[in-house]
């Protein structure tokens, strides 16, 4: 009669872990991995999304001050002034070189019929004509 | 060693953790199952920031539009220190010289502001510009940082301050459209709700709440910009000239009622308006009201023309330069006899004018003073203007007809001045002057936008055109205002010298000049009027006020393209009227 190894055989049998319960278990973790990596997406999407408001806050102000400065350097004060700096003299041209194809300045509402609406509506204060 | 005693060992280490963490468990659980509000809502608050964002504040911009900025808002930094950690470091001395040299200010100056060692904020200098603080920031000075902050900027500088005015530190408007307009221009704050982690850092995951700042509208002026330099080039050249106490000039588009341009001298930099006085920050045009002399002798005749009670040929006699109206004496500049009311108003005589106002009497008289828009405010959108002062007749002596009728005993702004001229020009119709075009939402929406308005009509079309005539006479030869003459150009016009009152007494020495009016006067699309106040060289409106009235109206038709009328004044249909009427050719 062969001897019997309790030991080996003991092993052999190994721990009961039933099936549908390790797929439980790897779902459970599969499912907290994806929670894990969700969140992780979340504060990388959260960073980049914080990073970007600082960056647009950044530009806003950058265009501003380049608002700025480019209405300073155009002012008309400072167009003369470079004017003279670089000896550019300029004179307008006299009245007997201008040829007047229309006067922008008369266009607008005033040419309407509604300005001579609103000016027939008014009532003179003063009753004596 | 036995392996039972390490056994031993083993247990005691494994009994003392399991203890431990039980304890530690234990509390866990008791602090965060037990009622423990306080611990915990102090957790929260230690971790629960609320960050303010600030509105943006709209920008005023020329009649133009997008892109011709007049004032906005800059970023800027404010450079602030913690004292107590330079301190600690023993580095006040490098700290403070280096910042003195970066920010050029005095070394005491900024080592006073780190002086206070208990405290953890200073500010060592605000509203630094960007670059200034890159530089700073670039030297890596330990206890230094930077707060980011906002600056109202006008590129223009003293361009225009009386009508933008300026924004003080608290970033409220104070003056000007700044005040006038602070319901648009001002951004409303929004707030960002959030917790932050243990470097006090906010956790985007957390955050609780998010309310966008609403950016400020965007104001539109009518003021043109090219117009506004040229009037303020003749400002700068009549403060020089004739080194008065102050001068200011606007000029209206007749037809609207659209204030072109609008200067006031002395002027203040809206950028530093800190370092001005209240005097130079008085905006003449609107907020002074002046006794405005020999200019409303036009109004009295305007209002004896449309009652009828003279004509153009009604003859007056002068009295040779002095006469006694109630027991008191009323002189002329040069002695006259018998004078028409048409050349009457060209020599500007005063009693002449103080004649044409007795035929209309009292209650008529003040009638069409005060529809002229005299005593009354014109309804500019800027803060501050002053609406003159017209007596009511009850109160009126028995001279004070005579008086008022040259423009003394009663009080006007430039703005009155110009929109009773603008009347006339206008076919009798008064115009409420505006500077505010449009308000404009960052979006693009528009909240307001201004249409012409007209307020009244104090003479008819006949009369305003009679008295068109009238007025350019004064610019032609033998008349007061020829110095105001625009080549190519029709002026229509008046001078006007006052003496002020000074301790209860007219000075002779004390005068105010001023020349008013429109051009072309056939077509009259420009008004314009220039008040020099007390001129030291010279005193009257014809020999110191038109000549910039001309300066300013020739640059001013010639960059709008108004283009001379093909028919003079004369020669129109109601002006040959007027020469048949009055038995003269257009060309005296």
């Amino acid at each position: 009669m062969v001897k019997q190894n309790r030991k080996r055989q003991g092993s052999s049998q190994g721990v009961f872990f039933p099936a549908p319960l390790v797929s439980v278990a790897m779902l459970l973790s599969a499912a907290a991995l994806a929670y894990i990596w969700l969140g992780c997406q979340c504060e990388a999407v959260g960073k980049a999304i914080k990073g970007l408001e600082s960056e647009q806050m950044i530009l806003r102000q950058q265009l501003s001050n380049e608002q700025g400065k480019w209405a300073e350097m155009r002012s008309v004060a400072n167009i003369e002034r470079a004017l003279v700096r670089n000896a550019v003299a300029m004179t307008p041209p006299r009245p007997g070189q201008i040829v007047q194809l229309r006067g922008r300045f008369y266009e607008g509402w005033v040419e309407g019929a509604s300005y001579a609406a609103r000016v027939a509506r008014v009532d003179r204060p003063v009753s004596h004509d | 060693m036995t392996e039972r005693r390490i056994a031993r060992r083993i247990l005691l280490c494994s009994v003392c953790l399991i203890v431990a963490l039980a304890g530690l468990g234990a509390r866990l659980a008791y602090l965060h199952l037990g009622e423990h509000e306080g611990i915990r809502e102090q957790v929260r608050r230690t971790r629960h920031v609320r960050r303010t964002l600030t509105g943006r504040r709209g920008d005023i911009l020329e009649r133009r539009g997008p892109g011709c900025l007049m004032a906005l808002d800059m970023a800027v930094k404010n450079v602030c220190a913690d004292p107590m950690k330079i301190a600690e470091q023993s580095r006040m001395v490098d700290v403070a010289s280096a910042l003195s040299e970066a920010l050029n200010l005095p070394t005491d100056e900024v080592a006073v502001r780190l002086s206070n060692t208990s405290r953890r904020f200073s500010y060592v200098q605000r509203f630094v510009p960007a670059e200034e603080a890159d530089r700073i920031r670039a030297m890596k000075l330990s206890g230094v940082f930077f707060e980011d902050d906002r600056i109202r900027f006008y590129p223009h500088k003293n361009t225009l301050c009386h009508v933008l005015g300026f924004v003080n530190r608290e970033g409220v408007g104070s003056a000007g459209i700044e005040q006038g307009m602070e319901r648009f221009l001002r951004g409303t704050p929004g707030y960002v709700e959030s917790e932050v982690n243990a470097l006090r850092q906010e956790v985007y995951l957390q955050r609780i709440r998010q309310i966008p700042s609403v950016e400020g509208a965007d104001v539109t002026l009518t003021i043109d910009e090219n117009v506004q330099f040229v009037v303020e080039k003749a400002l700068d050249a009549a403060m020089d000239e004739h080194r008065p106490k102050g001068a200011w000039a606007i000029v209206q588009r007749v037809k609207t009622g659209e204030i072109l341009a609008m200067g006031s001298r002395p002027a203040f930099d809206p950028n530093r308006f800190f370092e001005s006085d209240e005097d130079a920050r008085l905006n003449r045009a609107i907020g002074y009201t002046y006794e405005p002399g020999s200019t409303f002798k036009a109004l009295t005749v305007a209002a004896a023309l449309n009652e009828g009670t003279v004509t153009p040929q009604t003859a007056f006699d002068c009295e040779h330069g002095m006469w006694f109206y109630g027991g008191k004496p009323l002189r002329d500049f040069h002695p006259y006899g018998v004078l028409t009311v048409a050349d009457g108003l060209q020599k500007s005589s005063n009693i002449l004018a103080a004649k044409v106002a007795l035929t209309l009497g009292d209650k008529r008289f003040h009638e069409y003073i005060a529809a002229f828009g005299i005593g009354t405010r014109a309804g500019i959108e800027l803060p501050g203007e002053e609406g003159g002062i017209l007596h009511p007749t009850r109160n009126w002596s028995k001279i004070e007809a005579t008086r008022i009728a040259m423009g003394h005993s009663v009080a006007v702004t430039a703005l009155q001045m110009l929109g009773a001229f603008c009347a006339i020009a206008n076919d009798g119709v008064l115009m409420k002057p505006y500077v505010i075009a449009a308000v404009t939402a960052k979006d693009g929406t528009e909240l307001y936008r201004a249409e012409p308005t007209a307020v009244g009509r104090p003479i008819t079309p006949d009369t305003a055109l009679t008295m068109r005539r009238l007025l350019a006479r004064v610019t032609e030869e033998g008349g007061t205002g020829k110095r105001a003459r625009v080549e190519n150009y029709e002026v229509a016009g008046k001078t006007g010298t006052s003496e002020k009152l000074v301790d209860g007494q007219y000075s002779s020495k004390a005068n105010i000049a001023s020349f008013v009016g429109f051009l072309p006067a056939a077509k009259p699309e420009l008004g314009i009027i220039v008040v020099v106040d007390e001129p030291s060289t010279h005193h009257t409106g014809g020999r110191v006020a038109a000549p910039f009235f001309n300066w300013i109206a020739t640059e001013s038709v010639r960059y709008l393209d108004i283009a001379p009328p093909t028919l003079k004044l004369a020669e129109s249909a109601g002006g040959r009227e007027f020469a048949a009427r009055s038995g003269r050719t257009g060309a005296n």
